[in-house]
């Protein structure tokens, strides 16, 4: 089991009654967990629920850097992630009009972070 | 092989970072055995690493260094304890978001422990700011 030196557990709660269908996700930098849903080809997170997407990097010095692109019938949502081996967290997420992103860092590990994306609609959208 | 110079160096990590080995080297002496440090392991979070280097059979000196990698930026420590062992000389550089301490065990003028507790800079500040 290799040592795993950089790590991000993204977990995507869709709090809309979309089906969010995964367009593209690939990692720029690491590697996709073997546990992730990119390995197991989930193709879409469904209304009401969550699903985690996991990169890490096993090699000395590497980042970890990956993205997502979410697809609905209220347009794309594209989610970036980086971690670098010497600096903080970054988590973008770019979306439709309509679209709301709560981001949320959960625990205190800096080289292995967990984040909480929630995706929601506005109002007028809902 | 009798080793006449022996420094250790224990590192304890009291942060949240994972501590990566990144590079190291003797300057003199040897690593002593088991106690080598290797590129690419880790000390984690709230964890421990211990490296000894030891002199040679036919020098009195030892001297190494180590590079530790994490989140925050690099942490080089270096020791040199040459053959006068009164001129001992050290070195520990942390990124400015962490903080380090230095505690001397000195077994004999020839056997030195060197203790260095790594810190959150953070955790330094809340506690200059507690009163008393």
């Amino acid at each position: 089991m290799p040592l795993v030196y950089r790590s991000v557990r993204l977990i995507i709660l869709n709090a809309t009654n979309l089906t969010l269908t995964v367009a593209s996700a690939e990692t720029v930098l690491g590697e996709w967990t073997l546990d992730s849903p990119t390995r197991a080809k989930v193709a879409a997170i469904q209304p009401q629920s969550a699903a985690t997407f996991a990169t890490q990097s096993t090699t000395l010095q590497m980042p970890t850097e990956a993205f997502l692109r979410l697809t609905s019938v209220r347009g794309p949502v594209q989610i970036c992630w980086s971690l670098p081996w010497i600096g903080t967290f970054a988590l973008r997420c770019e979306a439709a009009d309509g679209w709301l992103a709560d981001e949320q860092i959960v625990g205190d590990d800096p080289a292995a972070i967990t984040a909480l994306l929630t995706l929601t609609l506005a109002a007028t959208d809902r | 092989m009798q080793s006449n110079r022996q420094v250790d160096v224990i590192l304890q990590n009291n942060t949240q970072e994972l501590l990566t080995v990144e590079s190291c080297q003797t300057i003199f002496g040897s690593w002593a055995q088991s106690y080598a440090p290797r590129i690419g392991t880790a000390i984690t979070k709230q964890g421990s690493g211990k490296w000894s280097t030891v002199s040679d059979f036919d020098d009195y000196q030892v001297g190494a260094y180590v590079r530790l990698g994490s989140t925050k930026g690099y942490i080089d420590i270096e020791w040199i304890l040459p053959k006068n062992a009164a001129e001992f000389q050290h070195s520990v550089q942390v990124p400015v978001d962490l903080r380090r301490q230095i505690r001397f065990v000195m077994a004999s003028a020839s056997y030195r422990v060197m203790v260095i507790t790594l810190l959150p800079a953070e955790l330094i500040a809340e506690l200059d700011a507690m009163p008393g």
